[in-house]
């Protein structure tokens, strides 16, 4: 065997090390069936995880063409979320999903998004009310 | 050529046909069909059936069990990092996803959707590859899943890899290949966004130009693969033009050089007047940037900090050790260009950020260094001595030896 193909096989085996322990850091548990795509990649929660949970179980409930917002509320008000905003698009792709400020308290009740998928904690404006519960989130509909 | 390269081909050339056939119709106002696209596929198989060459058989049995072991190993880490939702790419669910699923719902490049102000961050004009890529298989199933785009990633390694074997490089050449590139794509999040793709066109149009520079297959075989490297990524068309630099600098033939980058240029141009047509520039419109060159230091610093993969630059002292430990050989010299080009085009870029480059190198650099890093792999598969017994020499074509 050539030095080059020696030194190739160390290398390898040295990456095939690093790249197990940089798996392993990602955080366990390491062989349960993943929920999402998004699961392991940090040892933290990712923050579209909640999401990619809810929006599958909320998409049988939308009506086609609906106005939707997904967000992660804070004490009960929309704020801006972008990272919800894209996933909704990719998981809803029949209906139009608008930004979280379309739920705002400052919107004319006319102009307010029909729906609020509300990430892993409650919506508080008056607006709305729950039509569905989900281990991830509540979606709301706007009141008429 | 052996089989494996063969597959690699196929699924490469598939990639593309793939594309360009949505591509097309989306240009010209057809709406996407299971017939429309099954059709034009299935006369195209057929015809490759018909005038197709047999593999050598030799040549696929070049194969050392040390190599075809560590190529497994990797291949099994990574589709486990794939399994277990390890290795996710975030523009999956925040750009690639949503464009694939819009524009199969609207069954051709919706842009009235890519137009929404609310969605400026998806960059409307980003070149159109992999969403119609991950829509070619929507069209068939009806369906998208977040989970297939991910598993493209292990038949995209091991397709470099059939295509390095396909142009001569040994078995434990592509096997460190192998385990360059699955620590990429794992330690740099690379599964079910753009950059697989891009790496895939790009190592195939380098490793082309590396092993056989003065075949015309070649040099239409690197044609095709940067024209699709410059359709997956606004870096693709970057590295189209440092690869026809370095070429002119290595091979000093500028004609052969220009012509490696004109089906890119001309199939960018394409998607750039539709851009234009339906104002949806975005991200080439910020050419005019202005460079600030006070930035360099910490830029390079920072970019440095990201190379390192949270592993000491392992990867890269793994890429470059068979060059360290064998006489230099000139054909190295095109790939050693290519990556040196690639760090000083991502540094040349953060330089133009108007705001704080800090955020962007943390949230980018260890994706776009995956680049280089494979061109330093690819160097140390060129150094190879073929003398040595576990060389390779299943050249792409019968004539060479």
């Amino acid at each position: 065997m050539s030095k080059q193909s020696l030194a190739a096989i160390a290398a390898c085996l040295l990456l095939l090390a690093s790249l197990v322990q940089i798996l392993a850091a990602r955080g366990g548990p390491y062989f349960d069936r993943p929920a999402t795509v998004v699961e392991h990649v940090f040892p933290e929660r990712h923050e579209a995880r909640d999401a990619l949970l809810a929006l599958p179980l909320a998409r049988r409930l939308l009506p086609r063409g609906a106005t939707v917002v997904c967000f992660y509320p804070i004490k009960g008000k929309w704020r801006l979320d972008v990272p919800n905003l894209h996933t909704a698009v990719a998981e809803l792709p029949d209906q139009f999903i608008v930004p979280a400020y379309a739920a705002s308290e400052d919107i004319p009740k006319s102009n307010l998004a029909t729906y609020v998928l509300a990430i892993d904690g409650e919506f508080t404006h008056p607006g709305y009310r729950v039509i569905a519960e989900f281990p991830t989130g509540r979606l709301y509909q706007v009141i008429p | 050529m052996s089989r494996s390269a063969r597959w690699a081909f196929a699924f490469i050339a598939g990639l593309l046909i793939g594309t360009l056939l949505l591509y097309g119709y989306a240009l010209v106002g057809i709406h996407w069909t299971r017939s429309n696209i099954s059709l034009p596929l299935l006369a195209l198989t057929i015809w490759s059936a018909l005038t197709r060459k047999q593999s050598d058989p030799e040549a696929s049995a070049r194969w050392t069990p040390a190599s075809a072991g560590i190529i497994g190993g990797f291949l099994a880490v990574t589709l486990y990092a794939i399994a277990d939702a390890r290795a996710t790419c975030g523009d999956l669910m925040y750009i690639w996803a949503p464009k694939a699923q819009k524009f199969y719902a609207a069954r051709t490049i919706d842009t009235k959707f890519l137009s929404y102000v609310f969605y400026v961050v998806m960059h409307a004009d980003y070149p159109p590859l992999v969403p119609l890529i991950y829509d070619v298989g929507s069209i068939f199933t009806h369906h998208f899943s977040m989970w297939s785009p991910l598993f493209l990633s292990p038949i995209i390694l091991l397709s470099i890899v059939g295509v390095l074997r396909g142009f001569g490089g040994s078995p434990a050449a592509a096997a460190l290949l192998m385990a360059v590139l699955s620590c990429g794509f794992v330690m740099a999040y690379l599964p079910g966004g753009a950059d697989p793709f891009l790496l895939l066109f790009e190592a195939v149009a380098l490793i082309a130009l590396t092993f056989e520079p003065e075949s015309a297959e070649s040099r239409w075989i690197a044609a095709a693969a940067l024209a699709g490297a410059a359709f997956s990524k606004v870096e693709g068309a970057t590295f189209a033009i440092i690869i026809a630099v370095a070429f002119v600098l290595t091979q000093r033939r500028i004609v052969r050089a220009i012509t490696l980058i004109v089906p890119a240029a001309a199939l960018l141009a394409t998607w750039l007047l539709f851009v234009w047509h339906n104002k949806l520039f975005d991200q080439y419109a910020r050419a005019h940037q202005t460079i600030r060159w006070s930035l360099l230091s910490s830029v390079a610093n920072a970019v440095m900090d990201r190379a390192a993969y949270r592993v000491f630059w392992l990867p890269w002292i793994a890429a470059a050790a068979p060059l360290f430990v064998t006489r230099f050989q000139r054909r190295a010299a095109l790939p050693l260009l290519v990556a040196a080009g690639s760090i000083a085009a991502a540094i040349f870029f953060y330089l133009h950020d108007p705001g704080d480059p800090a955020f962007w190198i943390a949230t980018s650099a260890n994706r776009v260094l995956v680049t280089p890093l494979m061109c330093i792999a690819i160097a140390s598969a060129a150094t190879w001595d073929d003398r040595q017994p576990d060389a390779g020499g299943s050249r792409l074509s019968s004539r060479a030896p």
